[in-house]
């Protein structure tokens, strides 16, 4: 249980990081600029693992649960 | 005059610094990441890549705020803080722990070590911008204080870190209450005791057990009763400091309603001092937004329908209410990493 909680919050750390820096290069870019698309894809992925990664914590959590029953 | 020229003149370094924030991360990237916000906002940023370090920056700098993350190699966030909050030169610097995860244990243990405030990854940056302000604004206020009143403030904090759920609550209802009286045109003495009475007007429930301050089921009659006397409380508390004169009728009188059924001297009306009045809407706003042993959190749009209920039920001035409730709408600002 320990070593899970330490992986998702050394995952969610380099996410956040990710996402972070996106949002940096985001707001420093013009509108009109080329490779927004690009940075918010980077962004949308970033965001796209922390949700994944809440609904695995989340089931983890259950099967948990589930054996101390 | 050419265009560099120009640049050069409105770019001139800001003359004063929002505060000084000392951030601590053991993930360099991380450090950069905050650092970039925060110099970007006009702070100036003090870095520490673990507990060792930021202890003896600290002591050495005085920060005006740290921000630290929970999970740290060695000495973790827990234990920076509690030292910092353990040492008299020090205690009064304001802590916010960051965590990647959002377990109600380490909000506890957080609090236990004396954390003023949480942050939870991926970092929001109003979010952040918000909290260090207030905090450091806090900061300030509380280092010019005479020794007698920062007594009564940290008392009203401690009451505030009972209960876990109420954190930071304080703050926020400094921020509302104060907002408001400004909007409303009132002077900046008046605005000033809606500051301090934020954070002082439940200072009465030192006087009440955690066992019923704390009670998530029903109260008995008795319980509530004990209840109604923080108002009571907190004005003897304040008593006879000069400094707390405006504020008192604050702490004595924000649960009072126009119809003369609120506690604990049952007023009517105008007879209820303006800044109470005041201090009870965003109080009712605060708790009804704010998860609470019994209930989850609302939406603001919620809070703003129940208080138009008490308005129609004759407790709240309806000016009042819809003067705060425009001003939260126009206030509300979306987060930064909505699509
Ligand atoms: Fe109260």
């Amino acid at each position: 249980m320990n070593d899970d909680r330490i992986f998702l919050h050394d995952m969610k750390n380099m996410l956040g990081i990710i996402i972070g820096f996106s949002n940096l290069l985001l707001e420093g870019m013009p509108e009109e600029d080329p490779h927004r698309g690009d940075v918010d894809e980077i962004r949308l992925a970033a965001e796209g693992a922390i949700a994944l990664l809440a609904r695995w914590s989340q089931a983890n959590l259950d099967r948990v649960k589930g054996d101390t029953r | 005059m050419s265009p560099l020229e120009h640049q050069t003149v409105t770019e001139l370094p800001r003359a004063t610094s929002l505060g000084k924030v000392l951030v601590v991360d053991d993930v360099s990237a991380n450090v950069d990441l905050l650092n970039t916000l925060l110099s970007r906002e006009g702070y100036t940023v003090l870095t520490a890549s673990d507990g060792q370090q930021a202890l003896e920056i600290v002591a050495r700098e005085h920060p005006d705020l740290v921000l630290m993350d929970v999970m740290m190699p060695k000495l973790n966030g827990f234990g920076v803080c509690e030292q910092i909050k353990q040492n008299k030169a020090t205690r009064l610097t304001p802590v916010v722990l960051i965590t990647a995860l959002c377990k109600r244990e380490d909000r506890i243990q957080g609090i236990n070590a004396g954390a003023d405030d949480f942050l939870i990854k991926p970092i929001n940056i109003h979010e952040l911008t918000a909290r260090a302000r207030s905090l450091i604004r806090l900061k300030r206020y509380t280092d010019d204080l005479d020794t007698a009143e920062s007594v009564i403030v940290s008392l009203a904090l401690v009451i505030e870190a009972r209960d876990a759920y109420t954190d930071g609550h304080c703050n926020r209802l400094a921020d509302y209450a104060t907002a408001l009286g400004s909007a409303l045109g009132l002077g900046n003495e008046d605005v000033a005791a809606l500051y301090r009475g934020g954070y002082l007007h439940d200072v009465g429930k030192v006087g009440i057990p955690d066992a019923v301050l704390l009670k998530s089921g029903r109260l008995t009659q008795e319980e509530y009763k004990a209840i109604q006397q923080h108002p009571v409380i907190g004005d003897r508390l304040c008593g006879e400091l000069r400094s707390l004169r405006r504020v008192r009728p604050i702490v004595r009188h924000h649960h009072e309603r126009l119809d003369g059924t609120g506690y604990p001297d049952r007023l009517t009306g105008d007879d209820i001092p303006l800044l109470a009045q005041i201090m009870g809407i965003v109080d009712v706003y605060d708790a009804i937004t704010t998860e609470r042993p019994y209930k989850p959190a609302v939406r603001s749009d919620r809070a703003f329908e129940e208080l138009m209920d008490e308005v129609k039920q004759g407790w709240r001035r309806r000016d009042l209410v819809e003067e705060f409730i425009r001003l939260m709408q126009l206030t509300r600002r979306p987060a930064i990493d909505t699509p």
